[in-house]
């Protein structure tokens, strides 16, 4: 029998790697899909520190008393939020090209897509923090 | 933990439903350009007319192919900037006038209103 901590922190872990993936490589990946750019996060080592964090978060998050565990799901939707931004260069990309000899520069502006979908995993954070609430008082 | 699965999946269906339309112009738009790059054109015709004070009255035309509409279409030349409301697919005419050695120096225009997009010409990369 897997002791009930071992199982809590295993869900800790899975919820991590589940907002890691959301933020920093689902929905950059769908972006960079639909403006045919690839969307790059800088390096590897930054990359495992981003999972790093997620992770501690989550297993924190599952670990802990319900009512301070929540505070580590708000914490990963926000700085799951704050590292899109970043990525995304706060809704604006910057592209240098050549097109027929003739150098150019591209801008793109999409703060809209951007905040909508930020606001919407706001809205998931929310169903979270009532879900985690909702299972302290059973 | 079932209870709030319900409440979840109207917000996924809600999250579909909103950005459906919010992204579906800028990817049509783009694979357009990207399928055919002579999808949005701007040039000036060679069939220039001097009329004095070393002005050029030139006719310009801005082809453009994609279904998706563009809106706040400015084209930016360094003596004039011609502005256009709004565009669909097809061929628009215009006239403007040009000091010799003006050229297109920005284009810039938002995709449905959405998202705004510059292209500047003629900068080192």
């Amino acid at each position: 029998m897997i002791p009930k901590v071992v199982w809590k922190v295993l869900r800790g872990v899975i919820s991590g790697l589940i907002y890691y993936a959301i933020f920093l490589v689902i929905i950059p990946w769908i972006l960079g899909l639909v403006i045919r750019y690839q969307i790059e996060l800088i390096s590897l080592e930054e990359t495992l520190y981003y999972a790093g964090v997620f992770i501690a978060l989550g297993v924190l998050s599952a670990t802990l008393k319900p009512f301070i565990g929540l505070v580590f799901t708000v914490l990963s939707i926000l700085i799951g939020s704050l590292f899109l931004i970043t990525i995304l260069g706060v809704g604006s990309l910057q592209l240098a090209m050549n097109i027929s000899g003739v150098p150019v520069e591209v801008s793109l502006e999409f703060k809209e897509l951007l905040m909508v979908i930020i606001g919407i995993s706001f809205v998931f954070a929310i169903i979270d923090v009532f879900e985690k609430l909702a299972m302290s008082e059973e | 933990m079932e209870l709030f699965n319900p409440f979840r999946y109207a917000v996924l269906v809600s999250l579909v439903a909103v950005l459906l339309p919010l992204v579906l112009p800028i990817g049509i738009l783009v694979y357009g350009i990207v399928d055919n790059p002579e999808c949005l054109v701007v040039k000036t015709i060679a069939k220039e007319e001097y009329i004095g004070n070393s002005t050029y009255r030139v006719p310009v035309v801005i082809k453009y192919c994609s279904m998706v509409p563009l809106t706040n279409i400015k084209v930016v030349f360094n003596s004039t900037t011609i502005e256009i409301p709004r565009i669909t697919r097809g061929d628009y005419r215009y006239v403007v006038y040009l000091k010799p050695g003006d050229r297109l120096l920005e284009l810039e225009f938002r995709i449905m209103g959405l998202y705004r997009v510059r292209i500047k010409f003629g900068v080192s990369t």
